[in-house]
């Protein structure tokens, strides 16, 4: 992990004094609620539904085990024991007092962890590859270049207020498992035909209420080049990007008015003028930084106890079926703890789970933890010698549910049972569609799917990109759910496409039997849902879910 | 026209509804409720109602808790009230809003796994 510096220290115990003194001045109306609400924002700290939530930064997804105790402590004494892991790999707290989030702050901070700009209109927590610096197949650790830009975007005086929210998205891979093709910027590293490595660089990928697949401004930029580039792309999107309304203010709009063609024009020129200059990246400074993540020592051990118990227990075999990947070292593996029990909250998870996730990494995954932006948890570093007794801890800590990548691995936003901006409810959806399919043997005939389901049009569930995508609106006062399908976030990326008129709650996990049972009807032989519905199309879904 | 017409009796019949002024607690974030004797309650079923002319006092009286800092985000929320005088916030929003997540949370979810 990246190791935190002096001067990492001295800026978060500035930032929470600032913060401090913020609440106290609010608290004593020296500031007014429209002075303190960009402030609390930037420290994100927002008023919801029920209480104010507190948004805490998890850089890149990536987590200590002594970082994940200190949450679960948080929960514990200054909320109300739990919290909630994002589809931007952070983590949300649903009922933190502001009186007393100053001292959360400082609490988070004696940890290197904070609630820095993932709100208001900043560059918010750059996201990675959740099994990045493990998994076999990445050019390159997408989290030293994730880690170069959170600290230049940490705090930038130009960049503080920007039109709108700003996320990036970084992926070392080839398997784009970071949604690089739905970010503000989306950066691939690549190596050029000389070997020399880089990035492909996107603009102007997004969700929302105006989904957009991103767009290639450069299809090679070295790495030297990477935060003088951004810088360009920043400073035209801050100078052009609208500000006389919201919801046309983001960059994919920006892109989509001025085109890509003319937009790549002003994107060069004004680098041209700031490239070669303070913001050529030193390779010593990256090499520093790619030290912390240069990934423990992973010494050969035999596998015997693993496959034994693969030959014995088809529980333990279909666990370790579908919540397992491939890691770079042959005897480890990549294990993704499932936060989706059968009728549970996506996402969530008790400060006992998450005391116990802490322990488990200490003991089995080298004190390293991520989270993954579909809300689950990842144990990245684990001997295949020592997968069973991690079963064994994560089945008594009911955190062993085998469906990782499958029907019941739903994502989620909080919804109306959360969210002051949604207008249906999201979790109560994820359960059902969890309790109506939970038997094992169903998920493995339909195979990987992906659900996701948002609570509004903000789309933070992801829904554009489900493979099965769920709107939650209102119409005359009551829930009602549209369904899209064929949506992909990978390096083939797609927005789903609306299926027909929506459902009330009790229609749509009808819906979705119907429109698996097309898929089991229709597919050839080994064919995932996603391939037989870019194939199909949606007429054969749409004639199953509302007859011919 | 005929769509504008029951639109247009729909928002008299919305405007028409007695209304709760609400608010959340400054220091806490808890969701309040205005009473009669201008303070503060969680309970939903204590607050004032309000109706035609009356719901700018109370808004006002919203305010000046406002600007003494004791609550932030004051508005006026529609009710519906039944034969027995209950009170039912005409939205899905705000019935949520009163009666907390309609979803159990935290080792409560877990329990209710379990009990499932």
């Amino acid at each position: 992990m990246y190791v935190q510096t002096e001067i990492d220290g001295a800026l978060l115990a500035q930032r929470t004094a600032q913060f401090r003194d913020q609440v106290a001045r609010r608290l004593s109306g020296e500031l007014s609620e429209d002075e303190f609400k960009p402030l609390r924002l930037m420290n994100g700290l927002y008023l919801q539904l029920h209480a104010y939530m507190l948004r805490v930064a998890i850089p890149y997804g990536t987590l200590s085990a002594d970082q994940m105790d200190v949450l679960a402590d948080i929960a514990e004494r200054y909320d109300r024991g739990y919290g909630h892991f994002t589809t931007r790999q952070n983590i949300q707290f649903n009922w933190p007092r502001l009186e007393d989030v100053p001292d959360i702050l400082d609490d988070l901070a004696k940890v290197g962890l904070h609630a820095i700009q993932t709100s208001g209109n900043c560059i918010r927590n750059v996201t990675a590859d959740p099994f990045a610096g493990a998994v076999a197949d990445e050019i390159d650790d997408p989290r030293v270049w994730a880690e170069v830009i959170r600290q230049w975007s940490t705090l930038h005086p130009e960049f503080s207020f920007l039109p709108r929210k700003f996320k990036i998205a970084v992926t070392g891979a080839a398997h784009d498992r970071a949604a690089t093709w739905f970010h503000d910027i989306g950066l691939i590293v690549r190596e050029n035909a000389g070997g020399e490595r880089g990035f492909e660089v996107l603009v102007g990928g997004g969700q929302g209420r105006t989904p957009m697949i991103a767009r290639q401004v450069r299809d090679f930029l070295p790495e030297a080049h990477l935060l003088s580039y951004l810088e360009a792309i920043l400073r035209v999107y801050n100078l052009a990007g609208r500000r006389d309304n919201k919801y046309k203010a983001r960059i994919k709009i920006l892109v989509h008015e001025t085109g890509i063609e003319d937009f790549r024009r002003q994107v060069e020129a004004e680098w041209a003028a700031i490239r070669d200059g303070a913001l050529t990246l030193d390779p010593s400074s990256v090499a520093r930084i790619r030290q912390g993540f240069a990934g423990p020592d992973l010494p050969a051990r035999a596998t015997t106890a693993h496959d034994e118990r693969l030959a014995r227990d088809f529980v333990y075999a279909r666990w370790a079926r579908h919540n397992l990947v491939a890691h770079r070292h042959a005897e480890h593996a990549i294990v993704t703890v499932s936060l989706k029990p059968v009728g549970g909250v996506p996402g969530d998870a008790t400060a006992e789970q998450m005391r116990s996730l802490a322990d488990l990494a200490r003991r089995f995954s080298r004190d390293e933890i991520r989270i993954h932006h579909t809300q689950n948890v990842i144990l990245p570093h684990v001997a295949r010698a020592d997968l069973p007794a991690l079963h064994d801890a994560l089945d008594a800590a009911g955190l062993a549910a085998a469906n990782v990548g499958l029907v019941g691995d739903i994502i989620a936003c909080p919804g109306l049972d959360y969210c002051a901006l949604a207008n249906a409810r999201s979790i109560p959806i994820a359960q059902a569609i969890s309790r109506r399919l939970a038997e094992p043997e169903a998920l493995e005939a339909i195979g990987p799917i992906k659900i996701n389901i948002s609570g509004c049009i903000n789309a933070c569930g992801h829904h554009h990109v489900g493979h099965i995508g769920i709107l939650g609106v209102e119409r005359k006062g009551e829930e009602q759910y549209q369904l899209t399908l064929g949506g992909r976030s990978d390096e083939n990326p797609a927005i789903g496409r609306v299926l027909g008129p929506g459902f009330t709650a009790e229609g749509v996990v009808p819906a979705i039997e119907k429109i698996l049972e097309a898929y089991l009807a229709h597919r050839h032989e080994g064919e995932s849902f996603i391939d037989a519905v870019t194939r199909l199309g949606n007429d054969p879904f749409k004639e199953a879910v509302y007859g011919a | 026209h005929r769509s504008r017409t029951m639109a247009e009796q729909h928002r008299r019949v919305v405007e028409g509804l007695p209304k709760i002024v609400t608010a959340n607690h400054l220091r806490g974030g808890d969701v309040v409720y205005l009473r009669s004797d201008r303070s503060w309650t969680a309970a939903l079923a204590e607050a004032a109602l309000w109706e035609g002319e009356a719901v700018e006092d109370g808004l006002d009286i919203g305010r000046t808790a406002e600007t003494d800092r004791a609550v932030v985000g004051v508005y006026a929320l529609d009710v519906v009230v039944d034969d027995a005088g209950r009170r039912h916030p005409r939205t899905w929003r705000e019935r949520i809003r009163a009666a907390g997540p309609s979803v159990p949370y935290g080792t409560a979810a877990l329990a209710a796994l379990q009990g499932s």
